[in-house]
């Protein structure tokens, strides 16, 4: 890992800022015939803070970067600049390994907005940045970032520092050059700065500095975020590819599990609020990712699993580490709607209980008072709507079939009273279905008229003229209430005819093609009543 | 004369190629037995079956020209170098790689030296390459050196070299640009000299762009048409092989032709001997050509150059002003209007000093002086002698210092009991230096240099009681003239890693080119780095190889940059499973040779991996997958385009049309074929950069567009409690997005942008007018369903949901409907959803 001040050109080379190119060569080649035998040379600012940094490579990367007009000011800013006794005055000091000493001759002159005390302050700044290296020192960590964050931000600093940079650079630098590296110095410290509190194994070094300078550097994100979003990505994919409803049920192991990646989670939400990373735009989009697997459990358990306790729960938890207001207000409203839910199912349960008995009229009648309690409900009156169609389906399958039953004992006149009642309770009640009144009516003055004719002659087409509207209601309302409501209402007309005839001719002796008919219908009650049980078995457990 | 130094280096050129030697502390170019200073860089073989190096190969390639001598000569062999191709010579019955006919270029080479300086030592050479030569270019020219008779070879870039020699003789402190147009390649470097140190501040360059490709321009735009004009012979193109012998004999022309108009203004090209045409008739013709003409045609090639000059400058990042002017290496340059156009466009002095066709070969041989042979090639007398005392010397054979610091040690003195003394003395006297007590077996001493000479040291080892002990060596030379660091790589080297980061608004997966070494990084080169495995290797798995590919580029994206060599790192010899994130380290060496070693260690079990290196040689490429790629790129440049500048879309446009021309022709070209895939890989790297550069105004543009989009969906929401939801949600996003577009966050406006879709997505499928268009959508055209009877009973469904106004069935049928189609018809019917709301 390159060290903004370890592997600093001029520390590498023992020199400080104002050398000279030829100089610089010259140290290079001693250094390097030094190493190669064996032998390690010490110059004046080594403070014994860095270990084992002068070697070969290192010279030959510090002479090239000393050479290039597009490196050396990287390591000519960030390293001491000795121009007057008060430097040579400090480094003197350092050369006795007494950085006290140094701090304090600078300090003495670093007051004020001269140009002079402005260098001052940024050899102050690198002095208690190499020192932070070796020593845990909160107030040299919070006086470096405040000096800093003074110099980095002064125009007139950075004039200063343009033209002491042009005046002792040889290599013809370009403009260009300089404002690019005054864009990308606060990005640099913050790398340096990753270095002291990777080093230190202290996330309150990035947390202060981000706290000054609100921006994260490309170490800060390799470093020291990536590792965290690793893990919330390792923790997101687990939390994705759990089938919790899979086996029905949501089990100890399941919640075990679910805690114990959410507990990761908070962790790493943890450790981005202790580097004061938590808001940054792609922690946040990492905990929108968090969030969002929450999401899918959340579905999971309250689609799947009826879970709406324990579906509420996690998303308060998907709430407490969401990124953006986006996807907050979205769970909120998801919250909103799953207690909704659950209100709702407190109040539709007599409803639904008494169903469950098959008492469809007392629930009829439930639903109407509390249809009047609960009128600006939108959800609970559209339940209503379900449950009163449900009902009014039950009830009129149950007198339809017992009508049929009278009328297969050849009880004629107490079918007939049945036929009717639940023709008539269909009719009443047409607005609920999904159906166009207008054309019912239509339909029904065809088959009144059509019923009221049927004679000995006519009555072997009663099947094929039956089977055009019971196969009309298929076509259309195949599967749905709907096409149960519509053959009873149009049977209820037919059959409630055919029990009159049937009354006329059961002395005529020719009463075996009726007897037929009424043995399809059979066959075909029994359908209608398996469609029932269906239907009313679907509308039980929609909510 | 000094054998630890090498004393040859040179320039072997895709046209013509030079040697310089040294000459007791004088370099001097050597001429071959025709007395030339350049030999033409041309291999063949005779009738009596001999190997024929320069002129003679060259006039029977080019002047004779028959087909016979076409398929026993080669010339421009140094574009093929790196490849796996070979060249059959007919009257040897033989294949010979790219490496062995340099081979035998510089074996000819060195036999001119030992004609004029006998005894000269051989073991060691300095041979130039292009600064744009690949790695696998440069190993090859390495192993042509080896072929050659040489045991240590070491490579230097040609404009360095030149810059080298330029800066022996004109030492001053400034900056300048060395610009160097060979036969087939450009190169273009800025070098800065101070105080006699030179270093390179930046270089760039063509491989592909020399002076072969102005004779072929003459050739296919002025005496192609003129004969065609004239006379008729069908399929009369340089792709065709049935011509190529006489196409080689009108290159000849070309280029006699190009070299007379740098001389004069009107010439006349005679065509002549080439054969009859289709009709039997002798072609014969003469044809005016000026310089103006000439002029115009090569104007695209050198605008290329000066393009390239001008890059190197500004990503050198020093200040225009500060260079005092050009260098000319190479033939190419003594054309006049490449000195007009640079001087002009440039605003720089040429400097014509220097002999533009042996400046390259003379900077080989002064850098040579300064390397130093390592003590494996060189024969030791200490195996005859064992009094004598070995001394690992350290110094600088070349500086430009008049003071040289040196350090020595003798291991076997390291623990020696008893004193022991060195002292340095030079043979002119100017330099004496003191007995100097050795420490541990080591010492520092400060040798004094007579100005721009070679001085030769002494050296003289005591003991306590002053009896003098042999050293081995017992003496060293040091040149003073000019401070060279090394030859600097010209592109970064590096390896292929898998890693997770942000791209867009997601974290994830992908694979980055992580740079070992950078590009102008000084050889030798040798570094370790440690990573994890991605995946379990499994004991005794020879097939599930982890492979480790060292690439060369300065892309981010692995692919786009070249292909150096790979490691398979398998199960084949581990003691026991590895599971998936075992450190694995990884050590790269690049020497002076630019040969690459790869060697991976697993610490855990204490294994090494190391080559063998599954090929030397440049991938194979496919001409049909350049094709296909090159559709895919002019379709991303195309959409890249709506968002440059007309400079920027003008030179995209221009990389795409170069392509094509190339690939075009690379069929019956395998230079043009290499040419084609570094267009591709180039046209792939100016997008990426674009693409990147233009991110964030894209992300805006896509976010302002999107925002307009989906206000319009909600907008026309008849329910009002909907409406006011998804509204609501709308704001919410919008106010996020805003704030990331005046910060200039691409992370946070990519992730509003997800946002925004999902939003979309979610307004736009609960209108149930969404459905009713995407099924009247599906209903207007015929599609390839994967089952027509299911789609059949669908489209009945959903035309009864439609008329019973039943949106959950509608939906349902829809969604069937969508099943049976085939994927692509599937995105088009939803891709034109976003629009649509009534």
């Amino acid at each position: 890992m390159s060290n903004l001040l370890k592997n600093n050109a001029y520390h590498i080379l023992g020199l400080d800022t104002s050398v000279a190119q030829r100089d610089i060569q010259k140290r290079a080649k001693e250094i390097i015939k030094i190493l190669q035998i064996d032998d390690v040379p010490e110059y004046d600012l080594d403070l014994g803070v860095f270990k084992n940094f002068r070697t070969e490579d290192a010279v030959k990367d510090a002479v090239q970067k000393l050479t290039s007009p597009k490196k050396q000011i990287q390591d000519y800013f960030f390293w001491f600049h000795v121009v007057d006794e008060v430097d040579e005055q400090a480094v003197d000091i350092l050369r006795k390994k007494k950085p006290d000493g140094a701090i304090k001759a600078w300090k003495l002159h670093e007051e004020g907005n001269s140009t002079k005390a402005m260098f001052y302050k940024k050899n102050l700044a690198l002095l208690y940045c190499i020192l932070l290296f070796k020593e845990d020192n909160k107030q040299y960590l919070r006086e470096s970032l405040q000096i800093w964050h003074e110099l980095l931000n002064s125009s007139k600093f950075w004039t200063a520092f343009t033209k002491v940079y042009k005046h002792n650079d040889e290599l013809n630098t370009d403009q260009k050059i300089i404002s690019d590296f005054h864009k990308h110095a606060p990005s640099l410290l913050a790398d340096l700065y990753t270095e002291i509190s990777n080093t230190r194994e202290d996330s309150s070094y990035i947390a202060e500095f981000t706290e000054v300078f609100s921006l994260r550097g490309e170490k800060m994100e390799k470093l020291v975020m990536a590792p965290i979003f690793h893990e919330i990505t390792e923790t997101v994919e687990q939390l994705e590819a759990m089938k919790v409803s899979e086996d029905g049920i949501l089990d100890a192991e399941e919640s075990a599990t679910i805690k114990n990646h959410i507990g990761k989670i908070q962790d790493c939400c943890n450790k981005l609020i202790d580097l004061g990373l938590y808001d940054d735009s792609q922690s946040k989009t990492m905990r929108d990712r968090a969030a969002n697997a929450l999401k899918t459990i959340v579905l999971d358990l309250h689609n799947n699993l009826s879970e709406t306790d324990k579906a509420v729960a996690l998303l308060n938890i998907a709430l407490k580490f969401v990124g953006t207001s986006s996807l907050e207000s979205k769970i909120k409203q998801d919250i909103k709607t799953l207690e909704e839910v659950k209100r709702n199912t407190d109040l539709v349960k007599p409803v639904l209980d008494l169903i469950s008995d098959e008492q469809y009229e007392k629930a009829l009648d439930i639903i109407k008072t509390d249809r009047e309690k609960h009128k600006n409900n939108h959800e609970l009156q559209e339940f209503y709507n379900n449950q009163t169609k449900l009902c009014v389906s039950a009830i009129a399958v149950q007198k339809y079939n017992k009508a049929r039953d009278y009328f297969d004992n050849k009880q004629e006149e107490l079918a007939k009273p049945l036929f009717v009642e639940a023709g008539q309770l269909v009719y009443e009640n047409i607005d609920l279905f999904n159906f166009n009144k207008k054309a019912i009516d239509e339909i029904l003055d065809e088959v009144k008229d059509n019923a009221s004719k049927f004679n000995l002659r006519n009555i072997d087409q009663f099947d094929e003229y039956r089977n055009s509207f019971v196969n009309l209601a298929k076509e259309k309302f195949e599967g749905q209430f709907e096409e149960t409501i519509l053959i009873i209402l149009i049977d209820s007309h037919l059959f409630g005819s055919l029990s009159d005839f049937m009354k006329k001719i059961r002395h005529k002796s020719s009463v075996v093609n009726t007897l037929n008919t009424i043995g399809w219908f059979t066959i075909w009650f029994y359908g209608i009543g398996l469609i029932f049980f269906i239907a009313g078995w679907i509308y039980k457990n929609q909510d | 004369m000094n054998n630890q130094n090498i004393q040859i280096g040179i320039d072997l050129g895709t046209t013509n190629s030079e040697v310089a030697a040294n000459n007791k502390g004088q370099t001097e170019v050597v001429k071959n037995i025709f007395n030339d200073e350049y030999t033409p860089s041309v291999f063949g073989v005779d009738k009596s079956k001999n190997k024929v190096v320069g002129k003679r190969a060259y006039e029977r390639l080019y002047k004779d020209a028959s087909e016979k001598e076409f398929s026993n000569n080669k010339a421009e062999i140094k574009r093929l170098m790196g490849t796996s191709d070979t060249v059959h010579f007919d009257r040897l019955d033989e294949d010979m790689t790219p490496e062995e006919i340099s081979g035998e270029i510089l074996k000819t080479l060195k036999e001119d030296v030992l004609r004029k300086y006998p005894g000269t030592p051989t073991t060691g050479v300095v041979i130039t390459i292009p600064a744009y030569f690949s790695t696998l270019q440069a190993e090859a020219t390495k192993r042509a050196g080896n072929i050659a008779g040489f045991k240590y070879v070491v490579l230097i870039q040609e404009p360095i070299a030149a810059a080298i020699s330029y800066g022996f003789m004109n030492a001053q402190n400034e900056n300048w640009l060395v610009y160097d147009l060979g036969g087939g390649t450009f190169d273009v470097a800025l070098i800065s000299s101070k105080d006699g140190a030179l270093s390179v501040l930046g270089h760039n360059g063509d491989n592909f762009l020399g002076g072969k490709d102005f004779d072929w321009v003459i050739v296919d735009k002025v005496i192609v048409p003129a004969i065609l004009e004239k006379y008729k012979i069908e399929d009369f193109t340089r792709g065709s092989k049935k011509y190529r012998s006489i196409f080689a004999k009108l290159k000849y022309y070309a280029e006699s032709a190009k070299i007379t108009l740098s001389q004069v203004d009107n010439i006349t090209i005679e065509v002549d001997k080439i054969g009859e045409d289709d009709d039997g008739k002798e072609i014969y013709l003469t044809i005016p050509f000026n310089r103006k003409d000439f002029e115009k045609l090569i104007k695209p090639f050198v605008d290329k150059t000066i393009e390239l000059s001008r890059e190197t400058i500004v990503e050198s990042g020093v200040k225009q002003s500060s260079i005092t002017r050009i260098v000319f290496v190479g033939g190419p340059t003594m054309i006049p209007y490449i000195k007009e156009r640079l001087e002009k466009d440039l605003k720089l002095e040429v400097d014509t000093s220097s002999d533009p066709l042996t400046v390259v070969a003379r900077g080989a041989c002064i850098y040579a002086t300064s390397q130093k042979i390592p003590k494996e090639f060189l024969e030791s007398k200490k195996a005859t002698d064992s009094s004598i005392k070995t001394l690992r010397l350290n110094y600088e054979s070349l500086t430009a210092e008049t003071e040289e610091i040196l350090t020595g040690v003798i291991e076997d003195l390291a623990e020696a009991g008893e004193d022991y003394f060195i002292q340095i003395q030079s043979e002119g006297g100017l330099f004496s230096g003191k007995k100097i007590k050795l420490k541990n077996g080591k010492f520092i001493e400060t040798v004094n240099l007579d100005k721009n000479k070679t001085t030769l040291f002494w050296i003289y080892l005591f003991d306590a009681e002053g009896n003098p002990i042999k050293t081995e060596p017992e003496s060293f030379s040091i040149t003073h003239g000019l401070s060279v660091s090394g030859a600097p790589i010209s592109y970064s080297i590096g390896v292929g890693v898998v890693k997770r980061g942000f791209s867009g608004a997601s974290f994830a997966m992908s694979e980055e080119f992580e740079v070992i070494f950078e590009k102008n990084s000084v050889l030798p080169l040798k570094t370790t780095r440690t990573y994890k495995t991605l995946k379990p290797l499994v004991k005794g798995d020879k097939e599930n190889a982890l492979p480790i590919k060292i690439r060369e580029g300065e892309s981010n994206i692995p692919d786009q940059n070249q292909f150096i060599c790979d490691l398979k790192v398998t199960g084949e010899n581990i003691p026991y499973d590895l599971p998936e994130g075992t450190e694995i380290s990884l050590t790269i060496e690049v020497n002076e040779s630019r040969e690459v070693k790869v060697e991976a260690f697993i610490p855990s079990i204490d294994l090494s991996f190391i080559g063998p290196r599954a090929t030397i040689y440049a991938e194979d490429l496919s001409i049909e997958e350049m094709e296909t790629q090159l559709k895919e790129q002019s379709d991303r440049a195309k959409k890249i385009e709506q968002s440059c500048t007309s400079e920027e879309k003008g030179k995209l446009q221009n990389l795409v049309q170069s392509l094509k021309s190339s690939l075009a022709t690379a069929k019956s070209d395998e230079d043009e074929k290499r040419k084609s895939d570094k267009q591709l890989k180039d046209l792939k790297i100016r997008l990426d950069g674009l693409e990147k550069m233009k991110e964030f105004p894209q992300l805006k543009s896509e976010y302002e567009e999107k925002i307009k989009n989906v206000e319009e969906i909600i907008d026309e929401w008849s329910d009002q409690k909907e409406k006011t939801m998804y509204q609501d949600q709308l704001r919410v996003i919008k106010e996020e997005a805003d704030l990331a577009v005046s910060k200039e966050d691409k992370v946070m406006l990519s992730r509003s942008l997800e946002q925004l879709e999902e939003l979309n997505h979610k307004a736009l499928f609960s209108n149930p007018a969404s459905w009713v268009y995407m099924f009247n959508k599906i209903k207007e055209t015929s599609h390839a369903w994967t089952s027509p009877k299911e789609a059949e009973y669908y489209m009945n469904k959903g035309q009864r949901a439609l008329e019973l106004g039943d949106v959950e069935e509608l939906k349902r049928s829809v969604h069937n409907l969508m099943l049976l189609l085939p994927p692509s018809e599937q995105k088009m019917i939803q891709g034109n959803m976003s629009g649509i709301t009534e």
